[in-house]
Order: structure tokens, then C-alpha cells, then sequence
């Protein structure tokens, strides 16, 4: 798939700190690419920079094939709508005027499509009230409607879901993927509720201490994620065939140590394993989230076992 | 920079800004021709001065260049400061919009809430001394002319300077706060320079035995390079114009306030240019 955002050897130092070390990264064009990391990982920074508000010390990224060397990524970024922490809106404009000065900031002359676009976010009805006098469920709406100004290609969305009620969540989670179906916009979100997350990314890329650890597709996730049973036995190799026989989906781990991923009982393993001959040490239950497979990754970078 | 600038006159307009300017600006002048006529009446009860009429316009004009800076710092406040603080100059940022378009935009506009706010004072001021008749005549000749662009030349240096502050600070209420003791400092530090200057260089005193009067060297008096590096800060304020005879406008007045205005942009351009949003 063909990447519409390109970060490469991205560095961020503020005096001694680094806070964002030799970042690449590749975003595919339509996807919803989530970035995972806990606070202080850099997540916001590397959001900063894309979207122009923070300089890097070294590195660069492109958008759309333009370099950030290039003097073109100021067009480029007509092209692209963010939110960056909290969504920037003037409290004493209403939702429509909020809108419209963001039209003319890409100096747009047509101001027609403004209602369609408060209707897509739910805010048709309140066009006309302050923004200051909204909820932060609407507040961050509104954010997402001024992010959607010019039809962007991608957009850039730093914990859009942060303080929002179950209700408001669901709202934009259903807003985000409508966009991402419809319009077609690539999506780059970062979150601290991961379990969201997951029922929006299609790619993931976790972040540590300015280093990203891993970058995978929500398919491969899921196959490192999925139920398993870890079956712990004497020796794997005579067990092989006998899974293979019985069409079961196993991936070995070591000489001693197997992941079933097909749902068999513990009694059958039991049966299987008597039959090669090996003896088995234990059995456990391995049911994953999103949470832990980013806590696991954490843990083996800092040499936690 | 057409799309900053449309921007900022959208955000002129619904921010209700020339409203606050209307009004404050007409209460202001009220106060300001009070101040002026009362000065003049007290100040001149027994001797005219003899260079020019007009006395309580010009001396309002004057006393404009001490007030409008405080309006302005308000002004800019409420246009930039509160981009800023509320960080919707990323939304501007953010979508291609060079930085020195932003600030060059705002700049224009914090321009304009003074310009229209020093023009609507002087209006005022011109109506009131027709309507209650002061001391001198009400006329506009070449003296007033030549204060009235010297006041508005010290007030652009002010916009000019509290954009810069308003631009450097994240929070607003750091720059009204700054922009706002800047102007009592310079009013104060052109007291101190003017008192120490006019330290004489001796004084005579009475001898106690003799009983004769003799002189003695002024050790507070300020001489050589001191002296001149003082005289040049203290003509160079704009506040200065008050504190010399017959309120005469400085060179150095007209010179500093020019650097301000060169200095302050620069460093508006560096200090946007290099910023980083959060």
C-alpha cells in the first residue's frame, strides 16, 4: 500500500532530553494508523511536528511525496486537518463561524458545504451557539469539523477521545470511521484507551521513550493477540506431526515451548502429546489484549521478563 | 498572506474588537481632554507659553502617547493574546499558512484597534474643545500636525513591541501583565535619568566658622560617557517629550521609537519563525 505520510530518522531533542529517537514510520494511504504509547512516549511531539507546530532536530518526513525540506509542504499541509491535544477553537464564535474562519484560513470562497459538514459531526443544530458553551463531547467534535475543513487527505488526531463520556466515545468512534469509509481520509490517532483504539486502526505503531518498538497491521496484531493455549512439554519436534495430522494451528516458540491457537481441550493436548511420547509440563490459558501485548512489548525492551 | 489576512479581519469583526475600540476610546478622551485642560489651566495660570497655541490639544496629544500604549496592549491582548493562549494560531499553522503571515496579519490588526483608537481620541478631543472653550485657540496648524504624527509614531512602536510580547508569551496574562508595567517602568527609569542628569555639578554651602559661601563638587553629578550614554536613553524615550522645556520632540525620541518599530518586527519574525506550539 502506498504511504501518504513518511517519517524517516526523525529526531527531537529539547537540551539534553531526547524525546523522539530516529522515528521511521510509513502510514498507507486510507489507513486508520493508531499510535500507542504511554505519556511522556512522544506521541504528541511526533503529532507536533507533522503538523508544523514544532521543528525537528534532525530527520525528516513527507507528505504526499513533498519533503518537509520542501518549501511546498505549506500547500501540502491545505491537505491536512489535526487536532492536537485539545481541540483549538475560539469559545466566543459559534460552531459555523468556527468553521468558516478555518474555510478562509485555506482560503476557501465558497462557504455552501459548512452545514453538511456540521451535520457530519452532529452539530448541525447547535451552528449557532457559542462554542464556549459547549460540552467537551461537542468541543471535540467541533474540533474534528474545523480538522475537516478543505476535505483533508489525512488527518492528525492527538487523544480525541480523551475525557469523553461512553456516549461521546461511541460517537466518535462511528464519526471517525465514517470519515475514514467515505471520505476516504487517512486517519493518524494516538490514545490511551487502547481498547478503542483497537475497534478503529487498521495499523498500529508503539512508541517508548521516543523509540518506536513496533509497527504491524491491525491482521498481524490480531494473530499475536488471539486466544492461545501455551503448552509447555519435554520436547516439541514429536508433537509436530500429530498437530499437522489433526489440521491444528500451532506456532512453536521453542524446544520446549508451543502456542495452540485452534480451540482443543486440555484433555485432547493431554491424549496427543501421550500418544508422541513427550510429557507435558504445563498448559496455560493465553487470552491477550491490545493493553497487554503493548505492556509485554514495553516489558522486553526494558529487559523485564 | 491574503488568507491571514482575510483571516484576521473575519476574526477583527466577530471578536467585537472595534466596538471595545469605539468605546473606550471615546470614554478615554474624555478623561484625557479633562487631564490636558486641567494641567494647562493650573500649569499656564500665569504665564502663556510663547511658542504656540493650542495648549490643551497638545498637551492631550501628548498625554495620548501615554495612554493609547495601554489601550493598545489591551487591543493586542484580545486579538493575539488570546490566539495565542487559546492555541488557535495552530489551526492557522497548521494549514500551510507561513508563520511571518500570521504575525505580519496580526501586526496590521493590532495596528489598526490603535490607529482608529488614537483618531477617534483626537476627534473627541477636537469636539470637546469646541464645545467647552478652553484657554487657547482650537485650530489645526503645523504644530499639532507634527505632535500628532510624533504620537503615532510613538503608539506604532508600542503595537509593534506588545505583538512582539503577546507572540513570545504562551499565556496572555503574562503579556498584558508585562506589556501592561512596561509603560510605568519607562515613565519611572525617564524620571530617574532626568533627576540624576540634572544633579548640578557643585553646590555651594555656608561655612560655618567663616560664615562665607563656598563651593564644593557635586559627587552624584553624572559626567563624561555616563553622561552622554543617559542623555541619549533619556531623549530617546518617548516620554522625555514631557520632562523638556517647552515639550519639544527629540531626534533621538523620533530615532528610537523607529528602532523600536525595526527592532520589534525583527524579533517578531525570529521569534514566530523559531517558536513551537504546543
Amino acid at each position: 500500500m502506498e504511504s501518504l505520510l513518511s517519517i524517516k530518522d526523525l529526531n527531537k531533542d529539547y537540551g539534553k532530553a531526547h524525546i523522539l529517537k530516529n522515528v521511521n514510520l510509513e502510514i498507507p494511504t486510507g489507513a486508520i494508523f493508531g499510535l500507542v504509547g504511554r505519556n511522556g512516549a512522544g506521541k504528541t511531539t511526533l503529532m507536533r511536528i507533522i503538523t508544523g507546530l514544532a521543528n525537528p532536530t534532525s530527520g525528516t518526513y513527507s507528505i504526499s511525496g513533498i519533503s518537509s525540506d520542501d518549501k511546498n509542504i505549506l500547500n501540502v499541509r491545505r491537505r491536512m486537518g489535526s487536532i492536537i491535544e485539545s481541540p483549538a477553537i475560539y469559545k466566543n464564535l459559534s460552531a459555523y463561524d468556527n468553521v468558516k474562519l478555518q474555510y478562509i484560513n485555506l482560503g476557501m470562497t465558497s462557504f455552501d458545504d459548512i452545514p453538511d459538514l456540521l451535520e457530519l459531526v452532529d452539530l448541525k443544530s447547535a451552528g449557532k451557539k457559542k462554542a464556549g458553551k459547549f460540552s467537551l463531547g461537542m468541543k471535540q467534535r467541533l474540533g474534528i469539523a474545523v480538522a475537516l475543513c478543505g476535505k483533508p487527505d489525512i488527518l492528525i488526531l492527538d487523544e480525541p477521545i480523551n475525557g469523553l463520556d461512553p456516549q461521546g466515545i461511541i460517537q466518535m468512534r462511528e464519526i471517525l470511521l465514517k470519515i475514514n469509509k467515505e471520505r476516504h481520509t487517512t486517519i493518524l490517532i494516538s490514545s490511551h484507551i487502547l481498547e478503542e483504539l483497537s475497534k478503529l486502526a487498521t495499523h498500529y505503531a508503539f512508541i517508548e521513550n521516543g523509540e518506536i518498538l513496533q509497527t504491524l497491521s491491525s491482521t498481524e496484531l490480531t494473530e499475536r493477540v488471539r486466544k492461545s493455549s501455551r503448552l509447555k512439554v519435554s520436547a516439541v519436534d514429536p508433537l509436530c506431526p500429530m498437530f499437522d495430522g489433526e489440521n491444528i494451528n500451532y506456532q512453536i516458540e521453542g524446544e520446549d515451548t508451543v502456542d495452540i491457537f485452534s480451540d482443543i481441550t486440555a484433555s485432547h493436548i493431554a491424549s496427543l502429546a501421550e500418544k508422541a511420547g513427550v510429557e507435558v509440563l504445563s498448559i496455560t490459558e493465553n487470552n491477550e489484549s491490545l493493553e497487554g501485548y503493548f505492556m509485554n512489548l514495553v516489558a522486553k525492551k526494558d529487559g523485564i521478563s | 498572506m491574503s488568507c491571514a489576512l482575510k483571516s484576521a479581519f473575519f476574526r477583527y469583526r466577530k471578536t467585537g474588537l472595534p466596538i471595545y475600540v469605539l468605546i473606550l476610546s471615546a470614554v478615554i478622551s474624555i478623561a484625557v481632554f479633562n487631564h490636558a485642560n486641567s494641567h494647562v489651566i493650573s500649569y499656564y495660570m500665569f504665564a502663556r507659553p510663547r511658542y504656540y497655541d493650542n495648549t490643551v490639544i497638545i498637551y492631550s496629544l501628548y498625554f495620548l502617547a501615554f495612554v493609547i500604549p495601554f489601550l493598545s496592549a489591551i487591543y493586542c491582548m484580545i486579538f493575539t493574546g488570546s490566539d495565542i493562549s487559546s492555541r488557535t494560531i495552530n489551526n492557522k499553522v497548521a494549514t500551510g499558512i507561513s508563520r511571518m503571515a500570521v504575525y505580519l496579519a496580526d501586526l496590521v490588526f493590532n495596528i489598526i484597534s490603535t490607529a482608529a483608537s488614537l483618531i477617534i481620541n483626537v476627534i473627541c478631543i477636537f469636539v470637546y474643545a469646541k464645545l467647552f472653550p478652553v484657554r487657547e485657540s482650537v485650530s489645526i496648524d503645523a504644530r499639532i500636525i507634527e505632535v500628532f504624527l510624533y504620537v503615532s509614531l510613538v503608539c506604532l512602536a508600542f503595537t509593534t513591541l506588545f505583538t512582539l510580547i503577546f507572540f513570545f508569551f504562551s499565556n496572555k496574562f503574562f503579556g498584558i501583565v508585562v506589556s501592561l508595567l512596561l509603560l510605568p517602568c519607562m515613565l519611572i527609569t525617564s524620571e530617574s535619568i532626568i533627576n540624576a542628569l540634572n544633579n548640578p555639578y557643585r553646590y555651594s554651602y555656608e561655612d560655618k566658622e567663616t560664615g562665607e559661601t563656598k563651593w564644593s563638587l557635586n559627587p552624584d553629578y553624572v559626567g563624561g560617557t555616563s553622561r552622554k550614554v543617559l542623555t541619549f536613553l533619556y531623549e530617546a524615550s518617548p516620554y522625555s517629550v514631557y520632562m523638556v522645556e517647552e515639550n519639544a520632540i527629540s531626534n533621538y525620541s523620533v530615532i528610537g521609537a523607529g528602532a523600536v518599530i525595526v527592532i520589534s518586527t525583527a524579533l517578531g519574525y525570529l521569534t514566530v519563525s523559531r517558536k513551537e506550539y504546543s
